[in-house]
């Protein structure tokens, strides 16, 4: 396995950034050199069609592929870059390269008004949401006699730079595939840097991603304005090349036939996605019958590839730095970034003359279309104490959990973590300010290396934005290796370092738990909850359970355990809260409390049916 | 005054036939949770069975409301099975399982379709054969009515009672009801989810054939790309409405129906698609669970 | 077990990156064949939309041009060389007709005949404007941008979208007496261009206001309340100029209102579907659709070989515009024959400015922006044997004037 790691480094050291950016730019020019040689106008023109086609697969790839956003108005992004640029040159009389970032900006202020409110809701949503976009762009478009209504504009002027105008097919593949380069570059940069890994993160389990600390809502919004950045960026290439644009260029059936070519060349993958225009558009060129069909086939193929394989021709392959980097970065003081800080950030929070305590949960009710769920539960949490959560099955006990982490909010009641009220907040807030979390059913992200799934988590403390993962690719890459480094740290706490090129898929059940478990400990927790930790356990995976939980308290941490697993629980826990329900039963030492007549009553009288689930 | 009458009884009948196959998708979507965009495509292909039927000198040879019901019978049938196999196919391992998937596979199945029927049909409409009873007006006043005006929003009606009462009273609805709210639970407590699920997709089916072949005798013009836009908007109409909910699905479909006809009589015509998405815009700000349905957000 | 797949990613990512590069060798193969010489084939170029919504059309005109052609090539040809064509598929949209049009002047086609969709041909005529004004015959779009431009080098046989304007007009006006007139657009560029230049020369004639003028949407189902709207603000004619499938539901539902007005269709409405949806309503003497001819509606002896030719070529009906394409084709090839030595672009466009001649669809001639200078128009409606038959006839320089009288 190690050497699996180290062969993969020599990969990651081979496409450090600026050397990508040279090869793909040398690419772009060497393709139009061979243009220039020995394609005609004609093949250079349907070149400039696969260019430009090419740059809208990358930027929906943005959206589907990474995000896993099904956009299907994507043409409107088209539609808009190309219009912006069109009336800059025709009612404005700006210059053509000028008119690409105001493009840009006019998109991406579309994206941001139609994902904030779509993003919130169910992800199908914004299917339906976009589709609507995408014709009312159109029919704007096709009504405003600003922009030419149904006629268009026409004539676009020619784009000229420096004097050096691009009127030729060859000077338009220039300028086409130039702008294609600068897309691969970026878009590439953005799905290789901590963004682009979250938005995988959240396309597999969004909910996972939200729990450690992830603003998602922020993040797709991301997705979906960036990559409708780079449709208007492709939209400003279709403008430069033609002469004349109109409404029907960008209608539903271009954003249908993108996703297809997105799908076909593997989601995620910018070489299936170039590689996909070019069949898409160029073949028809030669084999003129297949025009009509290419819908049908292109339909079944996506059908086909999606039942036998659902991530698409060419799989996404993580890269993970060096197993060997990152075990002896651990040992040089000055990348340890020490686990549990927690102890550091509760002693400077807490203020000596108002101790208050680490987490206050009062009065809370949860009620479930008329069913409660949780009646009145009171609750208190000092930090470096393990207490223990146990009851009955559908006591409340995830309910509880859900309601702390933001989950599901309280009917009624509050929350405070020091003091301050987090009834409200979103869970990904409640999980930057110190509260992490274990699964009662693992989730781990199964299309992530296992270092990557506890690398992620490191995000929340990372303050790297947009700007960094698209030009500052050096610094994103030095706190991803050190995001690691911390991740390889953890792993190696629960002795899974070996573990961390593979698959979560691939580890027992024990194992994806102690994932979980390094994972949630990443992010620095002040409070760490643990929804049946011990559950497949064996007899000494559980003493080392108990150990390692020891151990995270007295650093400081406040661990809340809901556990079935009785003699764990009284060897971990200081402080046991019994829930019955929906109600507090009992609480107190573990031993006393266990011994209580009307909680054993509660655990022998009830028949077990299901807790509720996570979510 | 009149006139508003007239074109809001107009706006009503789109809107049974939104309603109808917003009923379809309500009942999937209350249970699996996903969009299914062939949906709209089933209303086309049930529609060209219709025709297929109806064309054959056979089925002339009947009384006209015979040969109708049987056109209609043989495109539920036809269209049920079509779903089913799809289901069993393609869509069940998908279920539950990755969500863009099982879109980009409905989104596949239903231009594949338009294809097939593309080929095998051609490009260019077909017309159903000209039945007297779809051009036959009542008036009342100064109001002039197609009777299928009747027939069509009558139909949408009962059917939705139905449906009201099959969700409320029936086994397999209380189950579906169940499933709607928490799947798990609803599969511990020993619900046949994969039935139920293939039970929803037949009942939608068959709404769509209903659909289909009302619409082809009615308009009496079918086309191969008949199906998608209409799925669409049913489903907007079901958003609109409150997903999952069925009198939600109905008050949508004619909330649809009624915008489209009011924008087309007062407003500008070609606007009404503009209108009608926006419409959906506009409700998600504003109250995201649609008029009658309950949150819809993925976490409160 | 992540190496495996690692290796087998990197060789599929090279498979991959062949096979895509693939199609693009291939058309750098495929466009070598050079045929410059004199002696070759003379190559004509057509531009058509032979995939896509208009397929069928595409097809047709492909037919017309090809049924030219082979008489041409059967008579010895044009200065001994015989005659190819090139066809080139413009799928009725910008970027294939840009591609397509690169693809014609590649293969050194000495002129280009076709143009269906505008679209399509626009971004084309730029093309060819830009190659030194290559000759381009244009067939059916009537868009009136195709000869604005004023470049030399275009001929048209269709009329544009602002001279079938007054020529409606003047039907809907003089023939149908209508004063208060509504005007219904499908919201699409050719329709809403018809509908703009009716209203200008409604305006311009005086003797009728406008009541109505709006939009629908294509691909509904139901206009009944733009019907009733219609109704309410009390025109005597509603002419739509927009495409057949919407004509079809409008007539249909026209009918079953039993609405007061007289309903007109524009050139695009012609399409026997219409007929069969609603028999009572295109048998209505209030019903009518004013229109190019198409060839079963043309009554000259040109005509009658056409279709007699067509028919005994393909075993098939002419498509409704394969007419004008013919007539394009068969001026090309005059423009050809003049002067079999002197193929020059600039001495093609010259002669084809200046022919004049009786083809399928009347007397042709053109003037100096490249317009046709006379064009047959009708106005049809359902006979008794389930086609449409013409009830008025337009003469170019006498006006409308009912058929048979």
């Amino acid at each position: 396995m190690t050497r699996t790691l180290l062969n993969r480094s020599r990969r990651h050291v081979a496409t450090t950034w600026p050397t990508s950016v040279l090869a793909i730019l040398g690419l772009a020019l060497a393709g139009v050199a061979l243009l220039n040689a020995y394609g005609s106008d004609y093949v250079t023109t349907v070149a400039v069609g696969v260019a430009t086609y090419a740059v809208l697969g990358l930027g929906l790839n943005v959206v589907m592929g990474y995000a896993g956003l099904l956009d299907m108005g994507y043409a409107a992004f088209f539609a808009i870059g190309a219009y912006t640029s069109a009336i800059c040159g025709v009612h404005l009389g700006l210059d053509f390269f000028a008119s690409i970032p105001i493009a840009i900006a006019v998109t991406a202020l579309a994206g941001v008004l139609i994902g904030y409110p779509t993003l919130r809701l169910r992800p199908d949503y914004l299917a339906i949401v976009t589709i609507g976009f995408g014709e009312l762009v159109r029919t704007i478009a096709n009504n405003w006699d600003y922009v030419g209504a149904s006629r268009g504009l026409y004539p676009l002027p020619i784009p000229e730079l420096f004097g050096f105008t691009f009127h030729s097919p060859i000077r338009q593949a220039l300028l086409a595939f130039a702008l294609l380069a600068v897309a691969v570059v970026l878009v590439n940069r953005l799905g290789r840097s901590h963004i682009g890994r979250a938005w995988r993160a959240i396309r597999d389990d969004d909910f996972v991603t939200e729990s450690v600390g992830l603003p998602t809502l922020r993040l797709k919004i991301g997705a979906y304005v960036a990559g409708g950045a780079v449709g208007a960026l492709a939209g400003s290439i279709f403008a430069a090349r033609s002469v004349a644009i109109d409404p029907t260029n960008f209608e539903l059936m271009l954003s249908v036939q993108l996703i297809m070519v997105v799908v076909l060349g593997g989601l995620g993958s910018t070489v299936g996605v170039l590689g996909a225009s070019l069949v898409f558009v160029a073949l028809p060129e030669i084999l003129r019958s297949i025009q009509d069909y290419r819908l049908l086939v292109f339909s079944v193929a996506v059908i086909i590839l999606i039942e036998l394989r659902p991530r698409g021709l060419v799989p996404e392959r993580s890269v993970l730095p060096p197993a060997a980097a990152l075990a002896a970065a651990r040992t040089t003081p000055a990348t340890t970034t020490s686990p549990p800080s927690a102890a550091a950030t509760q002693a400077t929070t807490a203020t000596p003359e108002e101790p208050a305590p680490l987490l206050r949960a009062t009065g809370i009710t949860k009620r479930f279309a008329g069913l409660v769920a949780l009646d009145d539960v009171s609750l208190t949490v000092e930090a470096g104490r393990v207490v223990g959560i146990i009851g009955p099955n559908g006591a409340g006990k995830s309910t509880l959990i859900n309601a702390i982490t933001g989950v599901h909010r309280a009917t009624s009641g509050r929350v405070e973590l020091r003091g301050r009220d987090i009834t409200r907040l979103a869970p990904h807030r409640i999980a930057r300010l110190g509260v992490s979390r274990t699964f009662q059913t693992t989730r781990l992200i199964d299309q992530m290396a296992v270092l990557d799934n506890v690398t992620v988590a490191a995000y929340a403390t990372t303050d790297l934005g947009l700007r960094h993962a698209l030009f500052a690719p050096r610094t994103v890459r030095h706190r991803d290796f050190t995001a690691a480094v911390r991740a390889w740290h953890q792993l190696d706490q629960v002795g899974l370092t070996e573990a961390a090129a593979r698959r979560p898929g691939s580890l027992s059940y024990a194992d994806r738990r102690r994932v979980e478990l390094a994972r949630a400990m990443i992010m620095e927790p002040s409070l760490l909850i643990l929804d049946e930790p011990a559950a497949g356990m064996n007899p000494k995976e559980k003493a080392d359970l108990t150990r390692l939980l020891r151990t995270v308290a007295a650093s400081g941490v406040a661990v809340l355990l809901i556990e079935h697993d009785m003699p764990l629980v009284t060897a971990a826990a200081d402080e046991v809260v019994v829930l019955d329900q929906g109600r507090i039963l009992a609480t107190g030492a573990p031993t006393e409390v266990l011994a209580l007549p009307e909680v054993i009553e509660a655990y022998l009288g009830h028949p077990t049916d299901d807790e509720e689930p996570d979510r | 005054m009149e006139t508003l009458v007239q074109v809001l009884i107009i706006g009503g009948t789109v809107g049974s036939f939104y309603a109808l196959v917003a009923l379809g998708y309500t009942m999937v979507y209350g249970i699996v949770r996903l969009i299914n965009f062939a949906h709209g495509d089933l209303v086309m292909v049930a529609s060209f069975i219709g025709w297929v039927m109806l064309e054959q000198a056979w089925v002339q040879a009947m009384p006209t409301l015979l040969g109708i019901l049987l056109a209609a019978g043989v495109a539920i049938a036809g269209t049920a099975l079509l779903s089913l196999t799809l289901l069993r196919l393609l869509y069940a391992r998908l279920i539950g399982r990755s969500t863009l998937g099982f879109l980009l596979v409905t989104l596949s199945v239903a231009f594949a379709m338009e294809e097939i029927i593309k080929l095998i049909f051609g490009a260019r409409e077909r017309a159903y054969p000209n039945y007297s009873l779809a051009t036959e007006t009542i008036t009342i006043g100064a109001i002039r009515l197609a009777g299928m005006d009747l027939v069509v929003i009558g139909l949408a009606g009962t059917l939705m009672v139905g449906m009201i009462w099959f969700a409320q009273r029936t086994m397999t609805g209380a189950a579906m009801r169940a499933l709607a709210i928490d799947h798990d639970a609803a599969r511990l407590m020993g619900v046949n989810v994969t039935a139920l699920i293939a039970a929803a997709f037949a009942i939608g089916a068959a709404l769509a054939a209903v659909t289909g072949v009302l619409s082809g005798v009615y308009y009496g013009r079918i086309s191969f790309d008949m199906g998608f836009m209409l799925g669409l908007k049913a489903f907007t109409a079901a958003v609109v409405g409150g997903i999952g909910n069925i009198g939600g699905a109905v008050l949508g479909g004619l909330v649809i129906g009624v915008l489209e006809a009011l924008v087309q009589g007062y407003l500008a015509g070609a606007w009404s698609d503009a209108f009608i998405f926006g419409a959906l815009i506009l409700v998600l700000y504003l109250r995201p669970q649609g008029i009658l349905g309950e949150r819809v957000a993925v976490r409160a | 077990m992540i190496r495996t797949s690692d290796a087998l990613g990197g060789g599929r990512r090279a498979v991959v990156a062949a096979v895509a590069t693939l199609p693009l060798l291939a058309l750098a193969a495929c466009q070598g064949s050079d045929a410059e010489a004199d002696g070759g084939p003379i190559r004509i170029g057509v531009l058509a939309p032979t995939s896509g919504s208009v397929s069928a059309d595409g097809e047709g005109m492909v037919r017309a041009s090809q049924l030219v052609v082979d008489r041409v090539n059967n008579e010895g040809g044009i200065g001994g060389r015989q005659v190819e064509l090139v066809v080139a598929d413009d799928a009725c949209e910008a970027q294939a007709g840009t591609q397509a049009a690169q693809k014609l002047i590649n293969d050194k086609v000495v002129a280009i005949v076709g143009g269906f969709c505008s679209s399509a041909t626009l971004p084309a005529i730029e093309l060819f404007h830009r190659n030194g004004d290559l000759p381009f015959v244009v067939a059916v779009s009537s868009n009136p941008k195709v000869t604005d431009a004023g470049y030399p080098n275009i001929t048209r046989y269709i009329g544009r979208d602002d001279q079938e304007a007054p020529v409606a007009t003047q039907y809907v006006l003089t023939q149908l007496k209508s004063t208060k007139l509504a005007i219904m657009n499908d919201n699409s560029e050719f329709s809403r261009s018809v509908a703009e230049n009716v209203t200008t020369n409604v305006a311009a004639a005086g003797t009728a206001e406008i009541v109505y003028n709006d939009s629908i949407q294509p691909g509904q189902n139901d206009y009944r309340a733009a019907l009733e709207r219609v109704r309410t603000t009390g025109a005597d004619t509603l002419l739509y100029t927009g495409f057949y499938p919407e004509f079809g539901i409008l007539a249909k539902q026209w009918k079953s209102l039993d609405l007061p007005y007289q309903l007109v269709g524009g050139a695009s409405s012609i399409d026997l579907s219409v007929i069969e949806s609603s028999p009572e309503a295109a048998r209505d003497d209030r019903f009518s659709i004013v229109t190019y001819p198409t060839a079963s509606l043309l009554d000259n002896p040109n005509a009658t070989a056409f279709r007699e030719a067509y028919q005994k070529q393909y075993n098939a009906e002419p498509a409704q515009y394969d007419v004008f394409q013919y007539d394009a084709t068969e001026g090309l090839v005059a423009a050809l024959k003049e002067d079999p030595d002197d193929l020059s672009t600039e001495a093609l466009n010259e002669r084809l400015r200046a022919l004049t001649f009786e083809g399928v669809t009347g007397q042709i001639s053109f003037d100096d922006r490249g317009d046709r200078k006379a064009f047959p128009f009708l106005a049809v409606r359902a006979g008794t044997d389930g086609t449409f038959a013409p009830v008025f006839q337009f003469a170019p320089n006498g006006g409308w004037a009912a058929v048979g009288q």
